[in-house]
């Protein structure tokens, strides 16, 4: 029978009587352990839910829009080009609420819905709407909703296959859940809204699925080409394309690679933490330690010995953590992708890699980083653990402080070295924290102040764009038919609005690029002598704005290719200025220039800037009128899917902070109890002891939290930006509010203030008897 | 009298266990006294020095320092007591390992509001030369020196001395008792040695012998001997 080696009997013992660091360090990983395992797991669980989702809800490949209902030769003709089309006819209603509806009627071929909760409608007035908008406006199944004149009840929510990002049109920059819904009603309620105009728009189906992404874009192309035989196309948006379809797809799983950081970065520190301890063990157990040596037990076994309890707070911490995660938190995860996009429902499907992640691989790193310290720690000779004689060195020598330094000073600052292996592992849990706290803190602040930008630098109050007659840009039409067409369209959106001022604009697509989300380039022709546009174009005739500028990286004399979004056709611009527009990423030049470049006439013109809204024209020639509302979309959604998070990382972030300060401080104290306790015998007070060794803390802790931002400024810009570029279209300055960051200096105060009480317990809690002890 | 200790009893343990320390004790010293407290291991000694101090209390009788009744005190006045009159020299010296020769003596002043130049204490102790060292780079006897300095430097009444010599050498321990009889002979502190050292004895005014928490023996020596000319 193996013998049981008797030194297991204090890991119960040491346990009892560390209780609290133990349960600190046990309850950071559970913590961070439990959301990481819960977000992955959901991240996994609902990534399927969404790939399924294509089949399960028949997704189209794409959609296509016409001005009129296909007949059946067309239709005829496009299944020769090789696919099925579907009828996905909608209509919008302004609603009262001040957003907008698309309605469909009830889909039962291609872009199935999926009911989450409440019934599909069976009377003409009842309505499904999409489940996030409804969160979003607080409208559940039973309410009203109203616009135009109608009036609805929501019979149900779901999730639209074809909207689980909640794009109105694809060249948005960002989704919009809040002003805008998809909903779906009864054929014969779609009937009844006919009078409001109807979209003729279509969705196909490949008879032979693509094989892959680029297998799909030659298809699209091709079939591009068919259709323009087919048909006069008003819109066409291939699936691979539709921001709708797959900015979800896309986003999913983004963020795991910075939530995995964030789990590595906390176990290295709760490894360090661990490090400490066990120093702090080994210099308290040196005789010990010297003792077993010197009877024979090999450092192995209590390297062993020193390492199972770190490794087993380790253990129990992952797997409670992957039970909460399983649980608890992956609801909290699935709720916060619940709140950014229109997802189906999911089924939590078992994760192996969330497992080796969140388990195996902090196991390793405990492993790895406590092991190391042990090992390094027990290689010194039996006889000089006996001696208590540690110190790498032979004999540590104290470094010169100026004799005429306050005592007190001097002794605080004696401190300070002492620990200062266990305040460098504070001051980076101060920085993480820190990272986190600002990150949590200025993201909503930088949302703020993209609008406070907007509002700022906005070229107009607002743009009016037209619609230009198809004809104008058919090579087929000729030159009498597209002079007739202009002059129509020129009657029927010509204004008498006393702020109107001509603009025409066409819009290109940035190139592909690796990390960058590709963005739709406004491309403005400016009136001569505009009163919106204060751009000099006497000598230089290209300007891009600031915002394209920044988030491009781009500066005057720098050559720019955009290219058209669904032709192979390329623009190349030089840039001779940056005009200073922050709102989108946009180009400006002399109207004349732009219609040369584009082959329109040089008079010709396709939208308004005005100080006031036009409403003198005739409005089927409106294609989009951009106002705040327009601009401020992206911050608005951005404000939506994060703001809940960022409050969860805010919280987190504190509470890792106090733990860490706690759990640090404390070892700290009960490094020097016998110090504390000598100089009460010395007849120092509590106060005075105080001031030495809680004011050594507290000097460290400030000072890190007051260096750590200047630091972490400089990173979070980096960090931001990426993460801007990688997940949106379109730019937002990223200027980090300086009274966030005095903001976070006080909450990191007010935490350090309720630790540094507690300290002051554990320190009064120090016996006179512990500086006795050593006297016998 | 200057202290005075009447009928100290101290109990460690409850039930079965409990086992009564101090069975009474009563002395009194003078100002400027040397007073050694002899007795085997388990006498009581340490416990006695301990109550002294006001680290530990009795669990009845009662201790008056210059007419001030230490029972009624409350910590904060206990704190004041040791800060304001009491030095303690340690067996094992329990110097502040991070700190300086120099900054433990300097720890020591930091209480008083006059206290001794700690220059002239370094010179006096001979440690000058040893002041920017930390106690790990020290002997016994210099560690031991530095803790004299610092219950020195603030100039007490009384200076607890539990087993000063208890883990120096013959020789090295002479030179700490030669310190300790200077230190009383030019600041005039009353001191408190706790020894098994029979020889101390002879270097004492008073010497009271403990034995199973009774005082078995007081008596005052009439010729003193100097530190100097101890032998054992």
């Amino acid at each position: 029978m193996a013998k049981r080696n008797p030194l297991n009997h204090r890991f119960l013992r040491e346990l009892r009587t560390d209780f609290g660091k133990y349960f600190v360090i046990f309850l950071m990983m559970v913590m961070t352990i439990g959301f990481v395992s819960g977000f992955l797991v959901a991240d996994n669980s609902m990534i399927k839910a969404y790939n399924d989702s294509f089949e399960t809800y028949n997704i189209e490949h794409g959609h296509f829009r016409v001005r009129n209902d296909l007949n059946q030769a067309q239709i005829r003709n496009i299944r020769q080009a090789g696919a099925s089309v579907y009828e996905l006819f909608y209509t919008e209603i302004p609603l009262d609420n001040g957003g907008k509806m698309r309605i469909f009627p009830e889909r039962t071929e291609v872009n199935l819905v999926c009911l989450m909760q409440g019934s599909f409608p069976k009377k003409e007035d009842e309505i499904v709407i999409d489940r996030m908008y409804a969160d979003n406006n607080h409208l559940s199944i039973g309410d009203s909703l109203s616009g135009n004149g109608y009036t609805w009840t929501i019979s149900g929510l779901a999730a639209f296959s074809d909207y689980s990002a909640l794009f109105e049109n694809n060249s948005d920059s960002m989704f919009d859940a809040v002003m805008f819904t998809v909903a779906q009603v009864t054929p014969d309620g779609f009937e009844r809204l006919r009078g409001e105009g109807v979209y003729h728009q279509y969705a196909w189906k490949y008879f032979r699925e693509p094989k892959d992404r680029m297998n799909e874009n030659q298809m699209a192309e091709e079939f591009l080409k068919e259709l323009h035989e087919i048909a006069v196309l008003e819109d066409y948006v291939p699936r691979y394309m539709n921001q709708a379809i797959i900015f979800t797809g896309d986003d999913m799983g983004g963020d795991k690679v910075m939530i995995e950081i964030l789990l590595y970065i906390i176990i290295v520190i709760i490894a360090f933490v661990f490090s400490v301890t066990i120093n702090d063990t080994i210099r308290k157990e040196s005789s010990v330690i010297g003792t077993l040596l010197a009877s024979g037990y090999t450092r192995g076994e209590l390297l062993v010995h020193y390492m199972t309890l770190p490794m087993a707070v380790t253990a129990v911490a992952a797997l409670i953590g992957n039970i909460l995660g399983y649980t608890v938190m992956k609801n909290l995860a699935a709720a916060m992708y619940y709140g950014s996009y229109s997802l189906p429902t999911y089924v939590t499907v078992w994760n192996a890699d969330a497992f080796v992640r969140t388990t195996i691989i902090p196991l390793i790193i405990i492993v790895l980083i406590t092991g190391g310290t042990l090992f390094r720690r027990l290689k010194i000779s039996p006889l000089r653990f006996l001696r208590r004689d540690l110190s790498r060195r032979r004999k540590s020598r104290a470094f010169y402080l100026p004799h005429h330094m306050p005592i007190m000073s001097r002794v605080r600052l004696r401190v300070i070295f002492q620990n200062a292996g266990s305040y460098a592992v504070l001051s980076l849990g101060i920085l993480f924290a820190n990272l986190l706290l600002m990150f949590g803190m200025q993201l909503p602040k930088l949302l703020d102040n993209f609008e406070k930008v907007i509002l700022e630098n906005q070229i107009a109050s607002y743009q009016t764009i037209l619609k230009l007659p198809l004809s104008l840009s058919d090579p087929s039409s000729s030159k009498a038919e597209q002079m007739i067409e202009y002059m129509k369209f020129q009657e029927a959106v010509s204004t008498d609005h006393p702020t109107a001022e001509k603009f025409s604009v066409y819009n290109l697509q940035t190139p592909e690029a690796e990390g960058i989300r590709r963005d739709s380039v406004m491309l403005y022709g400016i009136s001569d002598h505009s009163k919106y546009v204060g751009l000099d174009f006497s000598k230089k005739t290209v300007y891009i704005s600031s915002a394209f500028a920044e988030k491009y990286e781009l500066s005057t004399g720098d050559v720019i290719t955009l290219s058209e979004e669904y032709e192979d056709k390329n623009y190349t611009f030089r840039i001779d200025g940056i005009a200073d527009y922050m709102a989108g990423i946009a180009v400006f030049m002399p109207m004349k220039q732009l219609n040369q470049t584009f082959g329109y006439e040089d008079d010709m013109f396709a939208g308004y800037f005005s100080a006031e809204k036009i409403t003198d024209i005739d409005q089927e020639y409106v294609s989009t009128v951009i106002d705040l509302d327009a601009m401020t979309k992206l911050s608005r959604q951005l404000n939506v899917s994060f703001g809940g998070m960022m409050y969860l990382i805010d919280g987190f972030a504190v509470l890792m902070y106090m733990l860490l300060i706690y759990l640090l401080s404390c070892m700290i104290i009960e490094k020097n109890a016998v110090s504390i306790s000598l100089t009460r015998i010395l007849g120092f007070t509590g106060q005075e002891i105080s001031k030495i060794y809680i004011r050594s803390t507290s000097i460290i802790v400030v000072l890190s939290m007051v260096l750590s931002i200047p630091v972490l400024a400089a990173l979070m810009i980096p960090i931001f930006t990426v993460m801007m570029k990688e997940m949106m279209s379109g730019w937002f300055p990223i200027r980090l509010d300086p009274l966030t960051n005095l903001e976070m200096i006080l909450i990191g105060l007010f935490s350090y203030g309720i630790i540094a009480m507690l300290e002051m317990r554990k320190i009064r809690d120090v016996k006179m008897e512990e500086a006795l002890k050593h006297v016998e | 009298m200057f202290i005075e200790l009447q009928n100290i009893r101290k109990s460690f343990g409850e039930g079965e266990n409990r086992v009564e320390v101090l069975k009474g004790i009563d002395l009194s010293a003078q100002e400027g006294e040397i007073c050694v407290l002899l007795g085997p291991s388990g006498s009581g000694k340490s416990t006695l020095l301990n109550i002294i101090g006001g680290i530990d209390t009795a669990d009845e009788g009662d201790i008056i320092v210059r007419g001030e009744q230490m029972r009624s005190m409350k910590e904060k006045e206990l704190t004041a007591y040791r800060r304001n009159h009491l030095g303690y020299i340690f067996q094992m010296y329990n110097l502040i390992p991070n700190l300086t020769v120099r900054e433990n003596i300097e720890v020591g002043g930091y209480l008083s509001d006059h206290p001794l130049d700690c220059d002239e204490l370094l010179k006096t102790l001979g440690l000058e030369s040893h002041q920017d060292k930390l106690p790990n780079q020290l002997s016994g006897g210099q560690q031991q020196r530095t803790s004299i300095g610092r219950a020195i430097i603030k100039n007490p009444d009384i200076l607890l001395c539990d087993e000063p010599t208890g883990a120096l050498d013959y020789n090295t321990s002479k030179d700490i008792l030669c310190l300790i009889e200077k230190v009383n002979q030019v600041y005039g502190n009353t001191i408190f040695i706790v020894t098994h050292n029979e020889a101390i004895r002879k270097m004492a005014d008073l010497v009271v012998e403990l034995r199973d928490g009774k005082v078995r023996r007081q008596y005052r020596n009439e010729v003193k001997t100097a530190a100097a000319e101890l032998d054992w």
